[in-house]
């Protein structure tokens, strides 16, 4: 009777925080046909929000995350829900932040499109293709471009390690340095360390980096989370002029959510963990550059700061993102 | 007078004195710049200078010359044995067992610490022989070290690698074990295959952690060195130490430990002038000198 009220209440409302504390077979079973009712109750569409319905057949999307689930720790004890059915397509040349608490799988979730680490069911595919382990055409940016970028090699030579061990034929080499390090505006530190550069410099180095060998997808996992305010405004500017210029498509995870809203094209909201989902896809429709101080702008930043209240609640983290 | 002290303390400060004061005050900033560029070479002449001072108290008016022999006693003696090249020859022997021990240690460390550190069942499968072995210091290793190679160079060159083996090695797989996971995720966005990853991204990244090693193995091969020839050897170093006490030479005695003191001391300059010189760039994360 018990058993049944569990799954009815974990169908109708997608409660996931169900903790194990006898390991009895009974109460294993009880969770295998918990995690069974969850599942089912992806088809509920007001728990779960597809995003791109209204989009025609023809158009398939760039990435297709479908139903990605992603476990951690052993089969049965131990194991951690990150990610419990994320489905999301990203179309071609868009610019999409990933918005969430902390500890809410964005960066699991990035990790996984990048191939990085493997969904536990469910699947990514880029063109169609299924991922099946880091490619070419995804590039990831990590959050601290110190440990990302080669420090024994100068600002030159990070960017021609991507040249090299891709095979592009030497004669071109100079030229793509050239214009990749103008473009981050770091041609005058061409023979610099890393550790000689500031953080915003070295991040601009780590874009060149990745940008030369011109990937399809540029994956960013909170790049800007470590420099301070006045630097993160600028490079918010600088990676729209390249967005714009090069007309790749970029998946931007933030926990910041005037970054998100400074930024993007479509938020993809994330539940907090465990168990996350998206929980709703916002489009933003406003010209750029935006303003945080127009109207507009700041009752959109109310709005998603009121979808995230109650997960914020939750993760006790009260602190509230700073407008930067 | 007092107020040119002022003055003078706040020019060095660092703050744009007044011009007017500049030209009288000149000689004192100048005598403070003095003192800012040679601070630490007569300060560490100044340390020697009154060791040498205490150590001429302690033997003339505290202990019997004889036990501790004066400096000057001391650098009396010296000064035959290095015209007329005796204890250079000692130098020398102990010096290429040194570097035959510690570079084939050193090249055998590497090789496996790198594989170790990348491949997690060779790990598993070897650490907890290298946990118990590397207890076994080279000092313990000398009485089975002369039954199995005698008391030749082999002996030396064995102990010396042993010692520095398993320094470099634990060394070595907590480097390449560290290569920041990021660093090596980006390579292989870039492009770079898994030998690519390991030879480019994680051998460089782990360079500070062996060099490190590196240093710490040459030190304790000067230490292990010594035991070794005093116990079984007819030269080097540890040699003149055992047959200068046998015939109750304190002099000598000092003659040889003082060596080591300015051997080990050298040893270790050279070691860093070479990895400034020519790893610099893999060491900008880890300061050396």
């Amino acid at each position: 009777m018990g058993l049944c009220w569990d799954l009815y209440s974990a169908y109708s409302t997608g409660e996931r925080r169900f903790k194990m504390r006898d390991s009895s077979v009974s109460l294993v079973l009880k969770r295998s046909l918990i995690q069974l009712a969850l599942t089912l109750s992806w088809r509920d569409p007001t728990v779960c929000s597809r995003s791109d319905q209204a989009l025609p057949l023809v158009h398939q999307p760039l990435l297709q995350v479908n139903q990605v689930r992603k476990v951690y720790g052993g089969p049965v004890h131990d194991s951690y829900v990150a990610l419990d059915g994320i489905n999301l397509d990203i179309r071609k040349g868009e610019f999409l932040c990933l918005l969430g608490p902390s500890g809410c799988g964005k960066s699991t979730l990035l990790n996984i499109v990048a191939g990085f680490e493997a969904a536990t069911t469910g699947s990514v595919s880029f063109n169609g293709v299924p991922i099946r382990s880091a490619g070419r055409e995804r590039m990831m940016f990590f959050q601290d471009a110190g440990s990302a970028l080669f420090p024994w090699l100068t600002v030159e030579e990070n960017v021609r390690f991507g040249l090299r061990v891709r095979k592009v034929p030497k004669a071109d080499w100079n030229q793509v340095i050239e214009k990749y390090l103008r473009m981050v505006d770091l041609d005058a530190h061409r023979n610099k360390f890393p550790a000689q550069l500031s953080g915003g410099m070295r991040q601009r180095l780590q874009i060149a980096r990745g940008l030369a060998v011109e990937p399809a997808v540029l994956l960013m996992d909170e790049p800007f989370a470590a420099l301070d305010a006045l630097t993160r405004r600028r490079m918010h500017a600088f990676l729209i002029e390249i967005w714009q210029r090069t007309g790749t498509t970029v998946v931007f995870v933030t926990h910041d959510i005037a970054e998100a809203i400074t930024l993007a094209d479509r938020i993809g909201m994330m539940s907090v963990g465990p168990g996350s989902v998206i929980t709703k896809v916002i489009d933003i429709e406003l010209a750029r550059p935006r303003d945080l101080t127009n109207p507009k702008v700041a009752e959109l930043f109310h709005q998603i700061e009121g979808l995230l209240a109650p997960d914020l609640a939750r993760s006790e983290l009260h602190a509230t993102p700073a407008l930067s | 007078m007092a107020e040119g002290a002022g003055a003078a303390n706040v020019s060095r400060g660092g703050q744009s004195s007044r011009v007017e004061a500049r030209s009288a005050l000149s000689h004192m900033i100048e005598s403070g710049r003095l003192w800012k560029r040679y601070r630490t070479l007569s300060l560490s002449a100044a340390s020697v200078g009154l060791a040498f001072l205490f150590w001429h108290v302690l033997s003339t008016y505290l202990f019997n010359p004889f036990l501790i022999p004066p400096p000057l006693e001391v650098i009396r003696t010296a000064i035959p044995m290095i015209v007329s090249g005796e204890i250079l020859q000692d130098v020398a022997i102990s010096m290429t067992r040194v570097l035959v021990g510690f570079a084939t240690g050193c090249l055998a460390a590497v090789t496996l610490g790198v594989l170790l550190g990348r491949m997690r069942l060779l790990h598993d499968l070897f650490d907890p022989i290298i946990e118990l072995l590397r207890y076994l210091s080279p000092t313990a290793m000398i009485p089975i070290a002369v039954i199995w190679f005698g008391i030749g160079e082999m002996s030396k060159y064995f102990l010396i690698f042993w010692g520095t083996f398993f320094i470099v090695l634990i060394n070595t797989i907590a480097g390449v074990w560290r290569a920041p996971i990021a660093r090596q995720r980006a390579a292989e966005c870039l492009g770079a295959g898994k030998l690519q990853i390991f030879i480019l991204v994680v051998i460089p990244s782990a360079a500070p952690y062996i060099v490190t090693g590196m240093r710490v193995a040459m030190a304790s091969s000067f230490m292990s060195i010594i035991p070794a020839e005093i116990l079984a050897a007819d030269s080097g170093i540890g040699y003149l130490l055992q047959r200068s006490s046998m015939l109750l030479q304190t002099n000598r005695i000092f003659v040889a430990l003082m060596t080591i003191c300015v051997l080990g001391f050298a040893v270790d300059r050279v070691f860093r002038l070479i990895v400034d010189r020519v790893l610099a760039r893999y060491m900008s994360f880890v300061s050396v000198t």
